[in-house]
């Protein structure tokens, strides 16, 4: 192992996307992708470093890095990378693309930037710059097809998280004032005494985030957005910006003292299982495939926000969740991709016999699907066993009970619904596999591979990474 | 000396009373002016109400008594408003304890309640028509009324309507507060609304468009002169609290004796006159506005009412 | 002539609560957007007073920064869409309901200043303390209530507005303040005229309509 500085490598993650983004824009088709390709295993090349030597501290004045931002980075990393690679396949069969591929990639390479950007830095006023220099990018991203609806998707996208976002911004003065300071990893280290402006704070911060992370009632543009954009995008939507915003929140969570008042952990709690719940229900009334994974990533982001607010073990088994709901997601979207674009519809009562039709697509989609919803051996369903422990340990048996129906109805809906769509008879006869029809569904088994190890084994270094997570925000790990 | 103050109190009454129509003459001729008509002579109103004692009276069938009691209440409800808000004197007559400002207030909605149930009273379609008219204005106009008597009572701590004018007369500051300027401007809206001005004209005989007109559209013969003193002496009332508390509170002559109160009723009417010019030329430039507009307008009043005690709360007077 | 700071403070107050009614209630995008500059401009106005008593060269720029780009640029970019597009002169079904904005804004502004008091109070000892609190939620009420993107861009500036309102007058050593402003007037441009054009491109039809697919 090249023992270079950390700081190199940390360099090395900026440098690369935002390089890769820049390169994007090169008149040849070929080189802009070849660049963004290259860049993306880049960006992963040095997140694994940083995670292998487990690096942390700060470098200058703004850079630094905790266990947590490790735990997100080499997420984010690895999803903008199989997103990246995914996309060729993707942006090949697009009909009138709104975007060229060269602008479609520089958007991808700036989108991710903004994200890592947001990861490494210690002051919480350029975190929110970076969330909000996501939503730019990602709006654009959104329209790449060319249809009314995304049109629509992207405005309220837009507009939705830009005023979610100034929310947050009033919750950083807020904070600001109550401690004269912004920078988020003196104020972990030092948490200041306790005031009405800190948590009123928290609060704006988890209303002004929320909106971008997904709760119930500011989550109106997630499905919209999720369904309207392409499929990979959608992946980074549900993988990685989603968590990103989380991350955010988390990052002023932190700024409380432990214990946290239990008023505030519980508004958090509650925010966290009124969204798994009724992202859930809305679950089963879902007529098109891309809104039922996007609402199951609205409960993903719920019952990892409630984790964090039931502190204990239950933070372990968020994070854990989060990642392994990353991979998992991401496969799903990128098997979606493949069914959209070889079939050409939308809804899930017109899909049927993708085993026939698209085999290792339909498997993947069956097997992303268990990923998602918390099936063993995923690392899911580690993720949410430790968090319902941690509802069991508080003694609050009533959280525990809807946490576990939260998962159980989501599991229905979404695996019945997948299942049809992959396993379901239809009355067409079966047409032949057209040749590269599935290209692009490795990434979907690559995804589904680390989501499985997270589950099944300890995977080196990630797992040391994320329970020094947990312990950054209070945890304990088992 | 105590019959002083009981006579001043009988001339501030027969002021309200005996003036009124003269003002409702000076605007309606005022208003033709501005039309370039010659329009009738200023003491038109008096020999309107004669000419509506000697009619006769008509009761529609299936009315009650409260059809025929209802003018009077409404004029004793003005009569007493008449002496209990400053008028001729900046210092409270004898009478004025009776009611505040806020009783003031509900008085003026005594009048209108009652004129509302005589119309619904009445069982005839347009005088219905004209009740829920009415009432659905009145929904937004009375609480604004309201709010402006709370705006008054936020900045001199009383609803005294006469420690107001003391106030506003002897301080700067509190006039040209941010609460007092809404205050007016709000209560200048309300005036053009209640006392049907443009754009909210609510005087004048087209059936459909009827809306205060309406409400008494069955009383005839002195019923209907009564009414119709009712409704300038509603407007005698509120020009006079308009200029005396709000807008031009400067001038009255506090000495209690005959001589001072006669010398403010000149200068009251000097003050209204003004009111009335202005008035004129404000009907003369604005346009009349749809009848599902009156609601946005009275809810504009409203806001400004609500604003001027907000600003108070969070900025306070200096 | 010394003119009291609170007075300037109390002023510049009273001016953007009643901008922040009448954005609520006009239903004409002209107006508003000619409303939402003099808001800016009050703004520019504060934080050019602020400047000069502080003597503070950041401030100033800051205030120069606010009444250029809010309220002339930002303006004139919004005041192009409408040229653009004929139809998106006026929100029809805002102008059935200004009783219900008017009254909604003015409710809206009671709850947030209650609210306010409860729990913030402490940290703002200014006298015009809650106003930016209040316009912040006036401004999310305005993108709640309307459906014109146009005026929905409106709301959000309003939003900003109350952003730079309540960083001049508490926060004003508020580390890359100037930075993060810059960045949002930018930001609001470029997506402001991108999103229009992408939606005059594709569709063409006036505000944002529910197609039959989104469900859920």
């Amino acid at each position: 192992m090249i023992a270079l500085d950390p700081r190199e490598w940390v360099l090395l993650l900026l440098l690369a996307p935002a390089g890769g983004a820049i390169l994007a824009l090169l008149p040849n088709a070929r080189a802009s992708e070849a660049a963004a390709r290259v860049a993306s295993t880049l960006a992963v090349a040095g997140a694994l470093a940083l995670l292998v030597t487990g690096a942390t501290g700060r470098w200058g004045a703004y850079l630094g890095l905790d266990d947590l931002s490790d735990v997100f980075l080499t997420t984010v990393a690895a999803i903008y990378a199989t997103s990246t690679w995914y996309s060729r396949r993707y942006l090949r069969a697009v009909a009138r693309p709104f975007l060229t591929p060269q602008t479609y990639y520089a958007l991808l390479g700036a989108f991710s930037f903004a994200m890592i950007a947001t990861l490494l830095v210690t002051d919480l006023g350029l975190m929110w710059i970076g969330i909000e220099g996501t939503t730019v990018a990602s709006a654009l991203l959104i329209v790449l097809e060319r249809r009314p609806a995304s049109v629509e998707a992207a405005w309220r996208y837009t507009i939705i998280a830009s005023a979610g976002l100034t929310i947050a911004l009033f919750a950083l003065l807020l904070l600001y004032g109550a401690t004269g300071t912004l920078d988020a990893f003196a104020l972990a280290a030092h948490p200041p005494a306790l005031s009405l402006p800190m948590e009123m704070a928290v609060v704006l911060g988890l209303v002004g985030y929320g909106t971008k992370i997904g709760l119930f009632p500011l989550h109106t543009w997630l499905p919209d957005a999720h369904s309207e954009a392409p499929s990979p995008v959608s992946a980074m939507f549900s993988g990685v910006l989603l968590p990103s915003a989380l991350y955010a929140f988390l990052r002023i969570y932190r700024v409380l003292p432990t214990p946290v008042p239990v008023s505030l952990s519980d508004l958090v709690l509650t925010f966290g299982l009124v969204t798994a719940l009724v992202a859930a229900f809305l679950l089963q009334r879902q007529r098109s495939f891309k809104r039922l994974l996007a609402y199951s990533s609205m409960e993903a982001m719920g019952l990892a926000l409630a984790g964090i607010a039931l502190g204990g073990i239950a933070i372990y088994g968020a994070l854990l969740l989060l990642v392994a709901h990353a991979f998992a997601k991401s496969a799903a979207f990128y098997c979606s991709g493949n069914v959209l674009q070889e079939t050409g519809l939308r809804r899930i009562d017109e899909v049927r016999d993708l085993r026939y039709r698209l085999p290792f697509t339909g498997t993947a989609w069956l097997l992303a699907g268990f990923g998602v919803t918390g099936a063993p051996p995923f690392g899911m369903f580690l993720g949410e066993v430790l968090i319902v422990v941690g509802a069991l340990a508080t003694g609050d048996v009533t959280v525990a009970a809807i946490l576990v129906i939260a998962i159980l109805v989501s599991f229905l809906g979404v695996n019945s619904q997948i299942g049809q769509m992959v396993l379901g008879p239809s009355s067409a006869p079966a047409a032949p596999v057209r040749a590269g029809a599935e290209a692009g569904v490795e990434y979907a088994y690559l995804n589904l591979g680390v989501s499985l190890a997270l589950g099944v084994a300890s995977l080196p270094y990630l797992t040391i990474a994320i329970r020094g997570a947990a312990a950054v925000l209070g945890g304990s790990s088992p | 000396m105590t019959w002083t103050a009981d006579a001043i109190v009988v001339l501030q009454a027969a002021t309200v009373l005996l003036l009124s129509p003269l003002l409702a003459g000076i605007a309606g001729r005022a208003k033709a002016w501005t039309e370039s008509r010659r329009g009738p002579s200023i003491v038109q109103p008096y020999r309107d109400l004669a000419k509506y004692l000697r009619k006769e009276t008509l009761v529609p069938r299936g009315a009650s008594r409260l059809f025929l009691a209802a003018p009077f209440v409404a004029f004793g409800a003005y009569l007493l408003i008449s002496v209990v808000v400053p008028i001729i004197t900046p210092y409270p007559i004898p009478v004025a304890p009776t009611v505040d400002f806020l009783g003031g207030g509900l008085l003026f909605g005594l009048a209108g309640i009652v004129t509302l149930v005589a119309a619904l009273d009445a069982g005839s379609d347009y005088t219905a028509l004209g009740a829920s008219r009415s009432v659905s204005f009145a929904a937004l106009a009375e609480p604004t009324l309201i709010m402006v008597f709370f705006a008054v009572a936020v900045i001199t701590g009383t609803n005294n309507p006469y420690v107001t004018n003391n106030l506003l007369a002897a301080s700067s500051n509190a006039y040209l507060s941010a609460t007092h300027l809404l205050v007016t401007a709000a209560f200048f809206l309300l005036i053009l609304a209640e006392t049907g001005k443009l754009p909210v004209e609510s005087a004048g005989l087209m059936e459909l468009g009827m809306l205060e007109d309406a409400r008494t559209f069955e009383h005839s013969g002195p019923l209907l002169g009564v009414f119709r003193w009712n409704g300038w002496m509603k407007q005698f009332l509120l020009y006079s609290v308009f200029v005396n508390v709000f807008l031009l509170p400067w001038g009255l002559d506090a000495a209690p004796t005959l001589a001072g109160a006669g010398l403010n009723i000149a200068l009251l009417f000097g003050k209204l006159l003004l009111m009335v010019g202005v008035l004129a030329g404000l009907e003369a430039t604005v346009a009349k506005v749809r009848l599902f507009k009156i609601r946005d307008f009275l809810a504009l009043s409203f806001s400004l009412a609500v604003l001027s005690v907000f600003v108070f709360a969070v900025l306070g007077v200096p | 002539m010394t003119i009291d700071s609170g007075e300037v403070i109390a002023l510049v107050g009273v001016g953007i609560l009643l901008t922040a009614l009448y954005l609520q209630s006009e239903s004409f995008v002209a107006p508003l957007i000619r409303g939402v500059a003099f808001q800016s401009l009050l703004l520019g106005v504060l934080l050019g007073w602020l400047a000069w008593t502080d003597r503070s060269v950041d401030l100033a720029v800051v205030a120069g920064l606010v009444v250029v780009i809010r309220a002339a640029i930002i303006p004139y970019v919004l005041t192009r869409q409408i040229r653009a597009f004929r139809w998106k002169v006026r929100e029809l079904h805002a102008a059935h309901r200004v009783t219900g904005h008017a009254l909604g804004a003015v409710a809206v502004t009671v709850i947030a200043w209650i609210v306010f008091e409860e729990t913030l109070a402490p940290l703002f000892p200014s006298a015009a303390g809650a106003l930016p609190f209040v316009l912040l939620v006036q401004g999310l009420l305005m993108l709640a209530t309307r459906q014109n993107t146009l005026v929905q861009v409106i709301g959000y500036l309003e939003e900003e507005n109350a952003i730079v309102y309540a960083a001049a007058l508490f926060a004003r050593g508020f580390p890359l303040f100037v930075e993060v402003v810059v960045f949002l007037d930018v930001l609001g441009v470029t997506l402001v005229g991108i999103i229009l054009s992408i939606q005059r491109d594709v569709t063409g039809t006036p505000e944002s309509a529910h197609p039959e697919e989104l469900t859920g």
